[in-house]
């Protein structure tokens, strides 16, 4: 478990800013590095009390996952957004279902981005990759699935 | 509930009788009876209002729990897990009885709380919405298995300032001394207060099953104590009815710490009874009545213990 370095910040917060449009993301927590590209944050505090403990297997919430092509925002992640993005749906009620299974869904009004967030009812329901196709695959974990486990 | 016909273990129906204070026939019809569903809307996500609002649009309905600040009963039952806005977690499936678990602690925002065994999480999500970001809660939980589903929970209610350990709880004590606000130990427990869910238990229940139980409580009592700041309180919290694994074991902490000090425990909207002062041939502290025993057919839920604690400022440690 460690921190971001600034420069790893930096280029986290670009890359949000790039796909999803917005600034300055998760400025006032703390982002660490948790393997596999994995980016989870958490209150300053948290953070160091997870300092001074051994065995700590987690610390905040699991935020993103961030790669070389791009930022793949979780439920929790795309939740702290602060300002709307600019790769938003809104879904009726029968796509915010198929996003939550993780069924692939088609998007009324692409406009080619990779990445989307689904939003209903106003919450967000995290990101989904979208093919060439203009098929969105909802990256929902199967353990948070509507019928998932 | 299990189908056929509740059977407990004669060893079981002798310890029942013995309970000076408790309804035999009123546990043996709330054995047979299933939990009511009830849920906890998670206020660090959505308002009171919106939740509701959002699950009336489902068909839901329920009536609030009259002992706790965030919890309801649900209609119809079965179904609320399958709904979006608990996979966002918004809503946490929840006893009506267990909630009351992280109410008594008190939680302030910017506490220190460890919750000692935490998973699957119920209650360490519970204070982590009380926080309401600010602190941070310690969910601690010894078992691998059980870790997962901890922090599965805590990442559906958004914690952001949690902390999950895997640890044994005895050690905490050690490592910690003298850390936190509060300190909740809901401790692995014969489950007699449960046995609704799964009869088995009081198939199989025997004497000896408390007796190991108890061992254990005592060794977490201690550590769970010891990480508390003088000035903070704990809950210790089962759901069993045993004394062995309830006021015997509280009993040990009084014993092994004097300062320690037992609060009385007063929840509007509960029936409940007051911990012993005596069975069988032993005593206990006089304090003790300051615990509160909720049986499952006072609640028409789950059957718990609670005892709160509090550290004396400024008082010596080991008696």
């Amino acid at each position: 478990m460690r921190k971001l370095s600034e420069d790893e910040r930096r280029g986290f917060q670009e890359s949000v800013k790039r796909i999803y449009g917005v600034e300055n993301y998760l400025d006032e927590y703390v982002l660490v590095k948790a393997g596999d590209g994995r980016v989870r944050v958490c209150t300053a505090e948290a953070f160091e009390t997870a300092s001074i403990l051994r065995k700590v297997v987690s610390v905040g919430v699991y935020a993103a996952k961030w790669r070389d092509w791009g930022v793949v925002l979780t439920i929790e992640g795309s939740n702290l957004l602060k300002s709307r993005p600019s790769n938003v749906f809104e879904l009726e009620r029968g796509e915010a279902l198929m996003w939550m299974d993780g069924a692939p869904l088609r998007l009324e009004g692409w406009k080619g981005e990779k990445i989307v967030l689904g939003s209903f009812h106003g919450f967000f329901l995290g990101a989904a990759l979208v093919g060439r196709d203009g098929i969105a695959y909802p990256q929902i974990p199967k353990w948070r699935r509507i019928h998932g486990e | 509930m299990s189908d056929g016909k509740l059977v407990l273990s004669e060893e079981l129906k002798s310890f029942l009788l013995s309970l000076p204070d408790l309804d035999f026939e009123l546990l043996l019809s709330s054995y047979q009876s299933s939990l009511p569903e009830s849920f906890r809307i998670n206020t660090l996500k959505v308002s009171h209002e919106k939740a509701l609002e959002l699950l009336s649009e489902e068909g839901f309905s329920f009536i609030k729990i009259p002992w706790l600040r965030d919890g309801y009963y649900v209609k119809p039952e079965g179904l609320l897990s399958h709904t979006i806005w608990y996979k966002l977690g918004l809503v946490y499936i929840q006893g009506a009885v267990s909630m009351l678990a992280s109410e008594l602690l008190d939680v302030s925002p910017g506490h220190k709380v460890l919750d000692l065994c935490a998973a699957p999480g119920s209650k360490a999500t519970h204070i982590g919405q009380l926080l309401g970001g600010r602190g941070v809660i310690v969910a601690n939980d010894v078992s691998t298995s059980r870790v997962k589903a901890l922090a599965s929970n805590l990442q559906r209610c958004g914690v952001l300032n949690s902390v999950i350990t895997q640890w044994d709880g005895r050690i905490f004590g050690r490592r910690l001394r003298g850390y936190f606000d509060r300190v909740l130990l809901d401790a692995p427990c014969s489950a007699l207060g449960i046995i609704s869910k799964d009869w088995g238990v009081g198939r199989r229940w025997r004497e000896r099953v408390s007796l190991t139980h108890s061992k254990l409580q005592k060794g977490l009592i201690i550590s769970a104590y010891d990480c508390l700041k003088p000035g903070g309180y704990m809950i210790y919290a089962t759901c069993t009815l045993h004394p062995l694994e309830n006021e015997e074991v509280v009993m040990h902490l009084l014993n092994s710490r004097q300062d320690a000090r037992l609060c009385r425990i007063s929840v509007e909207g509960l029936n409940y009874s007051n911990g012993l002062m005596e069975w069988g041939n032993r005593r206990y502290h006089g304090d003790m009545a300051y615990c509160i025993r909720v049986y499952p057919y006072h609640s028409g839920s789950e059957g718990f213990f609670f005892a709160k604690l509090r550290k004396e400022v400024g008082g010596g440690e080991e008696a």
